[in-house]
């Protein structure tokens, strides 16, 4: 009687969802394309090939195509972060800022620009913000010991959190005129706009580290469904896996949150709206959630070009006005479920 | 020569002593018992013996080697283990839970395979859960789950099982089906250690009883010279008659020790045999 019913998912794990990963390309490509050709001037796509000074290749080269491969980049990897974390706590609350990363990044970046440092060198910002979310993950294992458990690492992140916050607010309140005190909250708010192709490149060594480290986390998170005890004999040492994973975010969310600013609740939406396509698979839902977080940070970045307002909205603020009634909408279907 | 070997074990957790010179050692092809009151240190002693607890004093060897110096993997492929009170986090489907079980012997960038399968098909019907197969695993009851949670650590394929109350929750038929299933494991040449409430049955499918109390190990011997009506009174503080003999003795429980313990407090007292 044994394995005479066919099952589809066999071989590699990727093959499963090649339909839906296929899909989901698809509709990542399409909004990178309309995030190419939206703007305030009417600009060939073949810009983006052209060489030389013409207005044409500059606008695609140089200001449009660093939006979309910074929209791609972050989005993805915040969506992958997200979906890592919500499998390592098992809590389909979890979110990459959590654990303290993404505050500790816009407190680099701050400091920054509180004390004018950017007169320096132009990286100087992004450097800081990534050193931030190094540092910040440096302190999380620091105060939460040895072999921390999840409790204490989510414990020792909201503490972290809130320190970089209020010290944020610090450098907000000691601002010495509205101006720079405007300049702090504005980069806060996050965007994409106005970033050079050296923002990628500074940023992308750091978000590939960072995804290679969550993506190859898979099967450890597979195995937590279970419990850390069962997923300890399953053959997994959770001690390593969580600094994997913590580390893995923190590289990530730091990287993406020093170009871009904080972009909120990508995070937490994507790997909830690709779950169920996935079986609820924890590693079947990372490259999913990948494509996800790039196709929704695109479409926001779409959107603020696209509604009319006095000054463009930022991305940040537009995924976060979507995401916190989304949020809501979860916390009453947990709450019902729970009934 | 014992697969899995653990002598001395002592664990003292917050000023508590919950396992005190603990011992265990497992032969190929035996079904072991762990019996003892609620709190005896049966759980621990199991957690130990697949390094989730190091102990203060005392080790563990596996294979001959301690355990503390096997990497994750290697003990997960030698050990399987099914915890008490095992959950489950996402509403995955029961055999995607069972397949589980095939992780120690999968990689980063593969799936399950046909060898996989197999495994999988096997185990759920041999847990009798082949109809649940595409069941969202938590909707399932409480007793369909601890078989599905057994399904997957059978699908680990590992020489020696640990089941940590297995079949707490279930109906009749499905206990003794368990318990039939994991006799046969151990005919066919696995290891079972299983932690048990149910007296009769420890009596009837066990081939050695370890008995527990206040975390001593009291009694380690072949079943029938254990579970005695006096050992029982004093480990369990019940008076109880063992009743039938050879394959069909049953034990049963008659009411409190003489003097009468107090119901909380029952199986403590004395300190051990």
């Amino acid at each position: 009687m044994s394995s005479s019913s066919s099952h589809p998912i066999s071989g590699p794990p990727l093959l499963a969802d090649l339909p839906l990963l296929a899909g989901l390309a698809v509709l990542v490509a399409v909004l990178a394309g309309a995030s190419l050709m939206i703007g305030e001037v009417a600009v060939p796509i073949s810009g983006l090939f052209a060489d030389g000074d013409s207005t044409a290749a500059i606008i695609m080269q140089e200001i449009r195509l660093p939006r979309v491969l910074l929209a791609l980049a972050i989005g993805g990897t915040l969506g992958l972060a997200g979906a890592a974390l919500q499998g390592l706590l098992r809590n389909p609350l979890a979110e990459p800022g959590i654990i303290g990363a993404s505050s500790s990044a816009a407190l680099g970046a701050v400091i920054v620009l509180y004390f004018g440092l950017f007169n320096l060198f132009p990286l100087a910002l992004p450097l800081a913000a990534i050193a931030g979310a190094v540092i910040a993950i440096a302190l999380l294992f620091a105060l939460a010991g040895r072999d921390p458990s999840v409790l204490t690492l989510i414990l020792a992140g909201i503490a972290l959190s809130s320190l970089a916050g209020a010290l944020i607010s610090l450098a907000i309140n000691l601002s010495p005129d509205a101006l720079s005190a405007s300049e702090i909250v504005f980069w806060l708010l996050g965007s994409l706009k106005d970033r050079s192709m050296d923002h990628f490149y500074l940023s992308l060594p750091f978000m590939a580290a960072g995804a290679l480290l969550l993506l190859t986390s898979g099967r450890a998170l597979d195995a937590l469904t279970l419990g850390e005890d069962m997923a300890s004999t399953l053959g997994f040492d959770l001690k390593r896996v969580r600094v994997q994973l913590i580390a893995g975010t923190a590289l990530a969310v730091g990287a993406g949150v020093a170009v871009a600013g904080v972009v909120g609740f990508v995070g937490l939406v994507v790997p909830h709206l690709l779950r169920p396509f996935v079986g609820h698979e924890p590693r079947r839902l990372l490259l999913a959630s990948t494509f996800g977080g790039a196709a929704l940070l695109l479409a926001a970045d779409i959107g603020v070009r696209l509604i009319p307002t006095n000054v463009e909205m930022k991305p940040g603020v537009l995924t976060a006005l979507v995401g916190a009634p989304f949020f809501l909408f979860l916390i009453f279907k947990v709450r019902r479920s729970m009934a | 020569m014992s697969l899995l070997n653990a002598n001395g074990l002592t664990v003292i957790r917050s000023g508590t002593t919950i396992l005190q010179e603990a011992g265990l050692s497992l032969a190929d092809g035996e079904i072991v018992g762990l019996i003892g009151p609620n709190g005896a240190g049966k759980t621990t002693l199991l957690r130990c013996l697949v390094n989730l607890i190091n102990p203060d004093r005392g080790g563990v060897h596996l294979n001959g080697r301690p355990v503390t110096a096997l990497s994750r993997p290697e003990i997960a492929r030698e050990v399987a283990y099914l915890a008490q009170n095992a959950g489950v986090h996402w509403p995955m489907s029961v055999e995607r839970i069972v397949g589980l079980g095939r992780l120690p012997h999968s990689s980063t960038f593969r799936g399950l395979g046909r060898r996989d399968w197999t495994v999988i098909e096997r185990v759920l019907e041999e847990t009798d859960i082949v109809h649940l197969r595409d069941r969202q695993a938590l909707t399932l009851s409480g007793g369909e789950r601890i078989r599905m949670l057994l399904a997957s650590a059978l699908a680990v394929e590992a020489p020696i099982l640990l089941a940590d109350e297995p079949i707490s929750g279930l109906d009749p038929g499905h206990q003794l089906q368990i318990m039939q299933l994991l006799k046969d494991l151990a005919r066919r040449g696995r290891s079972v250690v299983v932690v048990l409430h149910d007296l009769t049955l420890a009596l009837r499918y066990c081939d050695r009883i370890v008995l527990m109390a206040e975390g001593r190990v009291v009694a380690d011997d072949e079943a029938a010279g254990v579970l005695t009506e006096e050992r029982l009174a004093r480990v369990y503080g019940i008076e109880a008659q063992i009743l039938g003999d050879g394959g069909s003795r049953i034990v049963v429980p008659i009411g409190p020790a003489q003097p009468p313990a107090r119901p909380s407090e029952a199986p403590t007292g004395k300190r051990s045999a």
